[in-house]
């Protein structure tokens, strides 16, 4: 099988970054020796601007694909829960890889509320220090909003007793400016890949926002900075030609840092990946909007951007989840839409038949991949993906068609 | 047809005592006399609703045995007249309201709403059309639950049956408005599957705010919630909700939960059970979800309890426990053992964490109705965090004196099932006593339900 | 179904499905169906497609050197070297049933590890569609699974099914449920006509789940080796409230066919083939 994982042109920060990643767990270790603390996140709602702010090392927990995973994870917690959900028990019960030892406490906000019930099953069986974060389910009432505001504080509070340091708004006001800057940089690394000729495709600019769950963050930016400056210096990759593969779109939830199964599946077929809204990919990074140094403007900002799906929305109208698909849809010019859904992970599977109903009333083909880790249906997958962009060739006329 | 179908009928020789104990008296004045529900119970229910007193199947709504146990057929005759009320209610402009089960249910009835948990949504539906035996309302369910996989998705729990019931106008309902509890994750995005394809009658959700111990925050924001729910019904019922009205409605729903606190610690009591599993577990659904009529239900309560006190007196013991029953205590989701089957293996069924919860708090009666409902939801025992949750569990089973716990969740149940070993195993540790887990498939049919039964029976045979 | 006459011009193309239980392949002479053959699938699936090719080959008296193109799809389709183009079965099934029906939006595909759910235009180009997931409810496998229990041949259960007097309400959430619910029905003496009732339903309500996703719209073929099973035709009718159009060329054949038809409009298209004159597609 042929990969693409790597771009045509040799693109010299990117390698970087992979050896940034490859010396991290190292570096965390060194600090924590020096008494810095480290926190393991998990789901959409943790500000990572108070981490920062006190001080201590953030770090995005959960990774997929790893069926051996999945299978300890199910002793303890149900085989009624995502894979998901069920690797990061195994993960953080096992503590082989180079993270989880490291943690001092694990943060969970409770948009995901299976990710709820796994804080409570590693907090008992493994022994975890947890710290919950509320996440209200009527993000847009009033007293929802006044409840998260609330929440904040009282982890934040938490967490200073945790790290032993007061928040300063200053340190705040430098966290949310690096933050921003991050995200900003990201955006234009997802718009710099779905262009022609470009010299990173999408394969390796997620790889580059899962390096930053991982990494510094002040130095993560920096990479950015220079990856982005070595992009603009660069000569456009004129080896592809443009128009010949359908250009998808992955939506959904989401696809965690070894969890490759469907984008293998995807390019090995000759599909081109344009963009996705995935909570690992770039949904995490839009339009977060923190007016001002203080905690209660975090709660506010994180509320306000794009829902999880996990939050549910009830006039479909108005949908700003939906209304952001759409708008990616656009920015990324997808001509087509794969939706890929992790088993039992209800709020997304439930959605996924009206999302398609909406999209396809926009003239855009959708094909719903409902999967696990396992690979027992590689093939099955591969045959809907190889029909989809055969429905997509002969539809746009990329290539001939069938 | 199903083959020599046994009917279930209610003897001569106690019509003369039942007709001694008088009728009952429904919330909207009407009253029912006691010759009439005897009548009702023998000629009229067995021709509209041969299902429910088919005594050959082994199902699961059966009635019970217990012929002498009159609080028992007048609760029988509620539950089988629910759907003629319903139906007369709403087209007196009483909105029907969907709700979940495990809630509070004052403010539904304070706004002049009537709310129905998705089991009497599904009953409902199942019994619209009258006269069908068993196998075909078992269809019938089956149709109904099977369009809202169509439209959803195969992996959502039994409780999409009652959203495509309302989804498909089987039965009329008018709000969609259920609480968010801890104990399910599936409810709100079922909530949620009705902004689409669907003809759109309105929808609030009351969010309930986790970890909520020790957070003043969390009564703010509930009670808030509670108040926009109370308009949400009192826009379609056009009631006028002063404070004093739903503190009224807390004051009678107090009742019922301290009826159903005394009946339930009576029976404990006893040597022998005093009532049968069927019935003993119909208690909290009584207190909490009165089958759409508070006023009656809480009588039904009252002389429930003192037949009770007598039977705990007399020592007698309800119909069809075995002497010296293994005790069984019953966790999980939204889903219990069958009755029959659980007394035919030996045991009798002793508590439940489930819907005992909410019947476990009282709701106090002076200050502000919001906050005072918002502090006892959010004191419920089976929406804390799962190791409070357990602790309580454990206490319950001690206080029951249970042989040994059954977790059951429903197929599709993510968010029981993920902390059934964590329940379990605490159980376990503070009490000593062994647990299974069985997952119930048969997605509320009540034919061909020997898989799970199987197991609970393997389960008793091992206790 | 084969005509002596046009088979000397040369213009011969084919199309090969090898599925998991069965191998089907499909020759076409200047657009016409020539010739045919269906045997059981192989261990190797390389070896298993040149078979059914060769068998359908003899059966329209066309030598091998002849094949001007040939289209593999099917499961096999990954180990076909003897193939100029592979397509997916799902392509090929829309292919196949606008060769013979064009007036067909609908197809529903019962094979031996999965089912589908197709929505085609009036040229056989495929709309959208939708395949069952990993489970083997809803699939061929699972009926095999029941003449097991019920030792009953596979192709007398769909008559079985149709003898039944009521429909016993079963599970469609899961293979091993049914098989164990069905165990605990036969041993109460329920009648296996009524299971069987119940277990089509079953099956029928499971696929239409598939057609929420993507729509039906009429006329609607029913593809695949279980099409022939009438218990699951009128099961299917009941619950998709459709009527299915009926087949007068073996549906079994239907992916082959369409393999063959896209292997045409190729070898046109490249120029290896000649379309005459008049066209003769059907």
């Amino acid at each position: 099988m042929s990969r693409t994982a790597t771009s045509v042109t040799k693109v010299t920060v990117l390698e970087k970054i992979r050896q940034a990643v490859i010396d991290r767990p190292a570096q965390i270790a060194a600090a924590k020796k020096q008494g810095q603390k480290v926190v393991g996140w998990l789901n959409y709602f943790v500000p990572e601007e108070l981490l920062l702010a006190l001080d201590v090392i953030p770090v995005r927990v959960g990774v997929g694909g790893d069926e051996q995973l999945v299978d300890i994870g199910g002793r303890y917690i149900s085989t009624k829960n995502c894979v998901f959900v069920r690797a990061a028990v195994g993960l953080l019960g096992e503590k082989k890889d180079p993270y989880t030892p490291l943690l001092d406490l694990l943060a969970v906000d409770a948009s995901c509320l299976q990710v709820f019930r796994l804080a409570e099953v590693v907090k008992y069986y493994f022994k975890y220090e947890t710290l919950i974060l509320g996440v209200p389910r009527s993000f847009t009432a009033p007293e929802g909003q006044a409840y998260f505001r609330h929440e904040l504080q009282d982890f934040t509070a938490a967490l200073e007793k945790f790290s032993g340091r007061k928040l300063e708004q200053a340190k705040l006001k430098a966290a949310i400016e690096l933050l921003a800057k991050i995200r900003e940089s990201l955006q234009y690394l997802y718009q710099y890949q779905s262009q022609d000729y470009a010299n990173l495709n999408w394969r390796d600019v997620f790889e580059i926002v899962h390096a930053g769950f991982y990494l510094d963050r002040a130095e993560y930016l920096k990479l950015l900075q220079e990856l982005i400056a070595e992009l603009k210096e660069l000569p456009e990759d004129k080896s592809k030609i443009p128009g010949t593969e359908p250009r998808v779109f992955i939506s959904g939830s989401q696809l965690s840092p070894g969890d490759v199964k469907l984008i293998n599946i995807i390019e090995d077929l000759g599909g081109k990946i344009v963009g996705d809204d995935l909570w690992t990919g770039l949904a995490s990074y839009l339009d977060i909007q923190i007016a001002a140094p203080t905690v209660d403007a975090l709660a506010d900002g994180y509320l306000a951007r794009v829902p999880h799906a996990a939050l549910p929305y009830l006039n479909i109208s108005t949908d700003s989840r939906i209304k952001k698909l759409k708008e990616l849809l656009g920015r990324f010019r997808a001509q087509a839409v794969i939706d890929h859904t992790l088993r039992y992970c209800d709020p997304y599977t439930f959605k996924a038949g009206e999302t398609k109903d909406i999209l396809n009333n926009e003239g855009f083909p959708f094909l719903e991949i409902h999967t696990e880790y396992a690979s027992s249906d590689i093939e099955a997958i591969r045959t809907r993906v190889e029909a989809f962009l055969e429905l997509v060739r002969t539809r746009n006329d990329v290539a001939g068609g069938i | 047809m199903v083959t020599a179908t046994k009917v279930f009928t209610y003897p001569e020789t106690i019509k003369a005592d039942f007709l001694k104990t008088g009728g009952l008296k429904f919330g909207d004045g009407t009253e029912v006399s006691a010759e009439e529900i005897w009548r009702f119970m023998t000629e009229e229910g067995p021709r509209r609703f041969p299902h429910a007193f088919d005594a050959s199947a082994n199902s699961i709504g059966k009635l019970s045995d217990d012929v002498t146990f009159f609080s028992g057929i007048k609760r029988a005759y509620l539950t089988l007249t629910m759907k003629d009320r319903l139906y007369k209610a709403h087209d007196n402009g009483v909105p029907i309201v969907m709700i979940q089960g495990g809630q509070t249910l004052d403010p539904y009835y304070a706004a002049g709403g009537i709310p129905l948990r998705p089991g009497y949504i599904m009953q409902w539906a199942r019994d619209v059309e009258e006269g069908l035996n068993l196998r075909e309302i078992d269809n019938r369910g089956l149709e109904i639950l099977e369009s809202g996989r169509r439209k959803v998705s195969i992996e959502a729990c039994n409780q999409l049956a009652a959203h495509a019931a309302v989804a498909n106008n089987i039965v009329p309902v008018d709000l969609i408005a259920p609480y968010l509890c801890l104990r399910c994750s599936d409810m709100s995005f079922l909530v949620e599957t009705h902004r689409h394809k669907e003809d759109q009658r309105p929808k609030y959700l009351v969010d309930f705010p986790i970890n909520q111990t020790g957070k003043p925050w969390t009564v703010d924001y509930l009670a808030e919630q509670l108040r926009g729910l109370v308009k949400e019904v009192a826009k379609l019922s056009k009631k006028e909700v002063t404070d004093e009205v739903l503190r009224a409605e807390i004051k009678r729903q107090n009742k019922a939960r301290k009826l159903a606190q005394e009946i339930i610690e009576l029976w404990w009591s006893a040597e022998q059970p005093p009532l049968n599993s069927t019935d003993f577990f119909s208690i909290p659904f009584l207190a909490n979800d009165f089958v759409g009529d508070p006023q009656a239900t809480i009588q039904v309560l009252e002389e429930t309890k003192k037949e009770v006190e007598y039977r705990v007196q007399n020592k007698i013991k309800g119909t069809g426990v075995v002497d010296n029953a293994k005790r069984v205590f019953v966790c999980g989701s939204c889903v219990g053992p069958n009755s029959t089957s659980v007394e035919r293996a030996g045991a009798v069924l002793v508590g439940r964490d489930d819907n005992f919860s909410c019947n476990s708090v009282l709701v106090k009666e002076e200050g502000d109705p919001y906050r005072n409902l918002a502090e006892a939801i959010l004191a419920f025992p089976y929406e804390q965090p799962t190791e409070q949750r357990a602790e309580w569990v454990a206490e319950m089973v001690k206080k029951s004196r249970a042989d040994g716990v059954l977790f059951m969740y429903n197929w599709g149940c993510n968010y029981q099932t993920a902390v059934g070993r964590l329940i379990s195993d605490i159980v376990k540790d503070k009490t000593g006593k062994p647990s299974t887990f069985v997952e119930v498939g048969e997605l509320g049919r009540s034919e061909a339900t020997e898989q799970s039964e199987n197991r609970v029976e393997a389960f008793i045979e091992m206790i | 179904m084969s005509d002596t006459e046009v088979k000397i011009s040369g213009n011969v193309v084919a199309g090969v499905d090898v599925g998991s239980l069965a191998a089907k392949s499909v020759v076409i002479v200047d657009g016409k169906v020539a010739g045919y053959g269906l045997i059981p699938s192989g261990f190797n699936s390389e070896e298993t497609g040149k078979s059914v090719l060769q068998h359908a080959l003899n059966s329209a008296g066309i030598p091998r050197e002849a094949v001007k193109y040939i289209v593999a799809t099917g499961y096999g389709r990954i180990s076909a070297d003897y193939a100029n183009k592979t397509v997916t079965e799902i392509s090929c099934h829309a292919r196949g049933a606008n060769f013979l029906y064009p007036s067909v939006r609908t197809i529903i595909d019962i094979g031996g590890q999965d089912c589908k759910a197709i929505r085609l235009d009036s040229s056989g180009n495929v709309v959208d569609f939708a395949m069952n997931d990993k489970c083997a409810a809803g699939t061929g496998r699972f009926l095999e699974v029941m003449s097991n229990v019920f030792k009953v041949k596979l192709e007398d259960l769909g008559d079985l099914a149709l003898s039944a007097d009521s429909l016993v309400p079963m599970s469609s959430t899961c293979t091993v449920f049914v098989e164990s619910e069905t165990i605990s029905l036969i041993a109460r003496g329920e009648k296996p006509a009524n299971i069987q009732a119940g277990i089509h339903h079953a099956i029928a309500n499971r696929i239409s789940g598939l057609f929420s996703r993507v729509g039906i719209e009429s006329d609607v073929f029913f593809s695949g080796g279980v099409a022939k099973n009438k218990g699951m035709r009128k099961s299917i009718q009941e619950v998709l409230k459709v009527n299915i159009v009926e087949p007068t060329f073996d549906p079994q054949l239907t992916g082959a066919l369409g393999a063959a038809a896209i292997a045409w409009k190729n070898a046109v298209r490249e120029g290896v083939c000649q379309e005459q004159q008049p066209a003769l597609q059907k």
